[in-house]
């Protein structure tokens, strides 16, 4: 099982700049970045931020993809 | 190549490491079979706390005027810190075990350069340099990779 997100695709939805959402919910750029190219696992709480910042159920946004 | 302001930050810091190496680790060296006492040491101790605060006052100077942007320190930075000092934690661990045998086998071995304290010093300076070097390396290997 992999975690996967729809994180960039929402982002660009609500036309939102990695550097936006990033200020936004107290992250850097390249920590946007990371997540969005599943370098990096954000923890629950970022998580959570992101998906009230861009309005989207958490489940939506972070999902599991078989391997 | 695009470095964001902590990966610079992070260069800064492996920068300082090589040119500490190339300037000051020779004296270190040549001094090895030598003993140690503080008059003589204190220029060179003078000239590389004053080496260390130029060198970095116009290094984090410069970053400051080039890159504007607050630096954030977030759960990222957090967790890829905490690995980078766990490694130079592991390495301190492991020249203190070096360090006790070392210390030990002067009597075993004989060595000239370990009876005096210019042998030792050598040894605990290059360690310390080797050790910085390596945890920001690893440090810079973990933001472009992680």
């Amino acid at each position: 099982m992999v975690l996967k997100n729809i994180l960039k695709e929402v982002r660009q939805k609500k036309k939102l700049t990695q550097e936006e959402l990033g200020d936004s919910v107290g992250v850097s750029r390249q920590t946007i970045i990371s997540i969005e190219t599943y370098r990096y696992k954000p923890t629950l709480e970022l998580a959570m931020k992101l998906s009230m910042k861009l309005n989207c159920k958490i489940d939506k946004l972070f999902y599991f993809e078989k391997d | 190549m695009n470095f964001s302001k902590k990966e610079l930050s992070i260069l800064i810091e492996i920068v300082f490491s090589i040119l500490f190496a190339i300037f000051f680790l020779p004296y270190f060296y040549d001094n090895r079979f030598e003993t140690y006492d503080l008059n003589t040491s204190v220029n060179k101790l003078i000239q590389i706390t004053i080496f260390s605060i130029i060198y970095f006052s116009l290094a984090y100077t410069l970053l400051e005027i080039f890159i504007k942007k607050k630096l954030i320190n977030d759960e990222r930075d957090i967790l890829i810190d905490l690995k980078s000092y766990k490694l130079g934690y592991i390495l301190y661990e492991i020249s203190l075990c070096l360090f006790i045998g070392v210390i030990l086998s002067v009597a075993i071995f004989d060595s000239q350069m370990y009876q005096n304290s210019g042998g030792l010093v050598f040894m605990i300076v290059l360690w310390l340099v080797l050790v910085s070097f390596i945890k920001s390396a690893y440090q810079l290997y973990l933001y472009r990779t992680s």
